[in-house]
């Protein structure tokens, strides 16, 4: 590693990222311990500001980054922009790098949907693998396992060879054959295989992330380490030779695998065959079509079309008002078959949870090997299904968690002995369905909250005056606070507080909510509840004046026609509503959009009581028409950005209903 | 890449870019034309859903076929009367690459080809007449049409400086001084 490489690394830096900077951390501090003179002392500011990083919250991270790029700016200057610098070897017996780094050019023969198809298609196979080696290293034993890793190498070798994609291929050809070793039983199985691989999977998924980004014909640069990884995979060799010591397995199991083995060892092609052979159909294997996203989206939208035009023609005045009964059965028979057709389109846009899940148990993994921790893994409901523009801002909070989780949660094994609990923890990771809501839980046997620990942060901070009153949960509470988790001190004692902020945005984002129970030395439970999708809003229509709008059902607490004296005014200007001993204010609809037509008199009219984060209000309206189920839509472009207004719905008499943002009045009102 | 070649073989035969077919309208009873490549579709009028705090000339949203798209008075963005709705009023659909959105006129009249030599800039007024949103104007069959910049004036900035009056009201004077520059 030279300073450019360094340099390199730097701005590839994710702030938020902490083993990545831990990482980066140490090569620098190596490199500053090789360097002499004055670059010893510009290296030296340099660490100083990166020791400070711990303790930071990504932002002025961020800033640090930017002025650590200055101080390697400086270093690089000194150094006479010689890279001769011995780089620090990394603990495996790697050869010296021979090149930085190396571009590929994607063949012009090949048309961008031939290449799209192979990115999509060993995308899915490096997943596959990789779960599939996770799940071999708890259970080294199991074949089948095994001959799914091999099958995915096997395939994106021979996918990428077809491209000439030498580097694809060459990185799955040797990761290949150094699993090979270990099933021909000329080696066992250690975690530093499945390290090797699973780094060789990583590589793999970033050149066909930088493939998605480029077309035919043009390069693609190869990431830092490919040589060397290369190298690491033809030599690697675990130095457990000799598998009679493989007491462990059941003898029967052996076996059948030596047998097995027997026939594949004729020859490279036979041995493919025999692979191809011994691919068991998986017995649960649903087969899939993989449709376009935005043909997805226009028949959706034709189908709530359908279901609209169907209503108005169920709702047409010569039907409902004379007595066509034969025309009536037939109109709801097609009604029937249209409401199951809507349903229908609205599972389409499901998918399990299962690659997130995935994901996680590859977090997992490496986070508690870097900490040293044992961290028994468990999924459950991975099958549980979600709107696929969730899965992405699903994932966000779960890492976040589950990090905090492996990092400050769990104890150290010798910690976790030493207090007489089983050195292995546990970490469970739960999905499952409550009424139209997804209930994702992250829940470990760890050292749990500190109740004394967060009031006394409070208290410092001035949050809270005494903790007398306070129920545990609403301690709880105060742990997603904003600012709460920059406090070191909070963060490393009391094991909590990095960035649940975040979290706990990220969630409402989904419209969701999160809550927390722990019990201080026995464990910490994060149980998030999210609605199913994005995609519909549950929602009440209020009507004021010949206007109607939908509220969402999740920010309504109440609607209550006023009593006089329940209402108080402010020079009176401002009113107030009492509700349950507290007073809100009233927000008139009518007066923020400006309607004429509405009704003025607040005890004429409804006060629906609206609760949006800490805030709570009551916004007056003539009155509550019904509930309803709506799909969002945006209002187009070219029509501003109103902040009031969430999005649009079409109704079901075919007109656009406005969706009300409960957040958006509140600021709206304030100004 | 097919757009970029074409283009360039207009620059060279010298062709106008204005002259083709346009779609023509009357605005009270001043006739105005649009690109026809630009028009999606002719809607007649429909339940128009308005929309809190956003511009004069933005009458609301309409839902065309399970999507939604705003509709633009057209008479108001150009200082005119409201438009009264009569059963000549129509809707037309103006698809642009950013985006969709449809212009209420008072009614549609017909499709001409306007071709090079009928097309003439747009005279100056001085400052009462903003002709910024004309790419000029054509004359066929003894008429005059005057050809419109639709693109500029769906997307024109003052649609973007009363969103920042919607997000922070306490802006509002200065957004309006915008509005009146831009206008």
């Amino acid at each position: 590693m030279n300073l450019n490489h360094l340099a390199i690394s730097l701005i590839e830096l994710d702030p938020e990222n902490l083993p990545e900077l831990d990482g980066f951390k140490k090569n620098l501090i190596l490199f500053k311990e090789q360097a002499k003179g004055h670059l010893k002392d510009v290296l030296g500011q340099a660490c100083a500001e990166v020791e400070a990083w711990s303790g930071q919250d990504p932002e002025s991270r961020q800033a640090g980054i930017v002025r650590l790029g200055e101080l390697l700016e400086q270093a690089m200057e000194f150094s006479g922009g010689s890279p001769s610098i011995a780089k620090p070897e990394k603990p495996r017996d790697v050869p010296p790098e021979t090149a930085g780094s190396r571009n590929i050019t994607l063949s012009k023969d090949f048309d961008s949907e031939l290449l799209n198809e192979f990115i999509i298609e060993n995308m899915e196979l490096v997943n596959m693998a990789e779960s599939a080696i996770l799940d071999w290293e708890k259970n080294p034993d199991n074949q089948e396992l095994l001959n799914t890793i091999f099958r995915s190498f096997h395939t994106i070798k021979g996918t990428a060879s077809f491209l000439n994609l030498d580097c694809v291929k060459d990185m799955a050809h040797h990761s290949e054959s150094m699993l090979a070793q270990v099933r021909d039983d000329q080696e066992n199985f250690t975690t530093g295989h499945a390290d090797l691989a699973l780094k060789s999977l990583d590589m793999i998924k970033s050149i066909l992330e930088r493939m998605k980004s480029s077309g035919p014909g043009q390069q693609i640069e190869l990431t830092l380490g490919h040589e060397e990884l290369l190298e690491a995979l033809k030599n690697f060799s675990s130095g457990t030779q000799n598998p009679k010591v493989d007491n462990r397995s059941a003898e029967p199991v052996r076996e059948r695998r030596v047998k097995e083995r027997r026939v594949r060892k004729n020859g490279e092609t036979s041995a493919d065959q025999s692979f191809a052979a011994s691919q068991a159909p998986d017995p649960v294997a649903d087969s899939t079509v993989r449709v376009k996203i935005d043909r997805l989206d226009k028949l959706l939208d034709t189908v709530g079309e359908l279901v609209i035009a169907q209503t108005m023609v169920g709702q047409d005045e010569l039907i409902v008002g004379r007595k066509h009964h034969e025309l009536n059965k037939k109109i709801s028979q097609a009604g029937k078959i249209v409401r199951e057709l809507h349903d229908l389109s609205l599972i389409l846009r499901m998918v399990p949870l299962k690659g997130t899940f995935q994901k996680m148990a590859r977090l997992v993994r490496d986070l508690s090997q870097k900490n040293g921790k044992i961290v028994n893994f468990i999924t459950e409901g991975d099958d549980v299904e979600i709107d696929r523009n969730m899965v992405d801002m699903v994932a966000d909070p779960l890492v976040h968690l589950i990090r905090n989780a492996v990092d400050h949660g769990i104890e150290t094994p010798e910690e976790r002995r030493r207090i007489g609990k089983s050195s292995d923890s546990r970490l469970y990771l739960t999905a499952g369905h409550a009424e139209s809501s997804i209930i994702l839980t992250v829940w470990d046997d760890g050292q749990g909250l500190s109740r004394q620990k967060i009031v006394d942060k409070a208290m410092e901070r001035g949050l809270i005056d005494s903790a007398e009153r306070m129920t545990d949960q609403e301690v709880w509470q105060m742990i997603f606070q904003p600012g709460f988790s920059t406090a070191e001190k909070v963060t490393e004692v009391s094991g909590r507080g990095v960035g649940l902020d975040v979290v706990r945005k990220a969630v409402e984002a989904l419209r969701g909510r999160i809550e927390v129970q722990s019990s201080e030395g026995k464990g910490c439970a994060f149980i998030m509840k999210m609605p199913l999708t994005m995609a519909i809003t549950d929602g009440m229509v209020v009507k004021v004046g010949s206007q109607r709008y939908i509220l969402p059902t999740a920010n309504i607490q109440k609607a209550v026609r006023p009593a006089e004296f329940d209402i108080h005014t402010v020079n009176q200007r401002a009113e107030m509503f009492s509700f349950r001993d507290e007073l809100l204010p009233v927000f008139r609809l009518h007066r923020l959009f400006d309607i004429q037509d509405a009704k003025t008199q607040l005890t004429s009219g409804l006060l629906v009581v609206i609760s949006e984060g800490p805030h709570r209000y009551a916004l007056f309206v003539d009155d509550l028409l019904t509930q309803t189920q709506v799909v969002t839509k945006s209002l187009g472009k070219g029509i501003n950005d109103v902040s009031v207004v969430a999005g649009g719905a079409i109704m079901g008499d075919g007109t656009v209903g406005l969706i009300l943002d409960a957040a958006g009045i509140i600021s709206m009102a304030h100004d | 890449m097919n757009n970029a070649t074409v283009v360039k073989e207009d620059q060279s035969i010298k062709v106008d870019h204005r002259a083709g077919k346009y779609l023509t309208f009357f605005l009270d009873r001043e006739e105005y034309g649009v690109e026809i490549l630009k028009v999606q579709e002719i809607i007649g009028r429909m339940p128009i859903t308005p929309v809190p705090l956003t511009s004069k000339y933005i009458l609301g949203v309409i839902n065309l076929r399970g999507k939604i798209h705003p509709i633009m008075d057209l008479k108001i963005k150009f200082g005119m009367d409201q438009t009264q709705i009569t059963d000549e009023t129509c809707i037309i659909v103006i698809k642009t690459a950013r985006l969709m959105m449809g212009v209420l006129v008072d009614k549609v009249s017909e499709v001409v080809n306007v071709a090079t030599e009928d097309i003439e800039d747009t005279p100056s007024f001085g400052a009462d007449v903003n002709t910024e949103y004309l790419l000029g104007v054509g004359k066929t069959g003894g008429r005059v049409r005057l050809l419109l910049d639709i693109e500029k004036i769906i997307t024109a900035s003052d649609i973007i400086h009363l969103k920042k009056a919607a997000e922070t009201s306490g802006q509002k004077p200065k957004a309006e001084k915008n509005q009146i520059q831009t206008n």
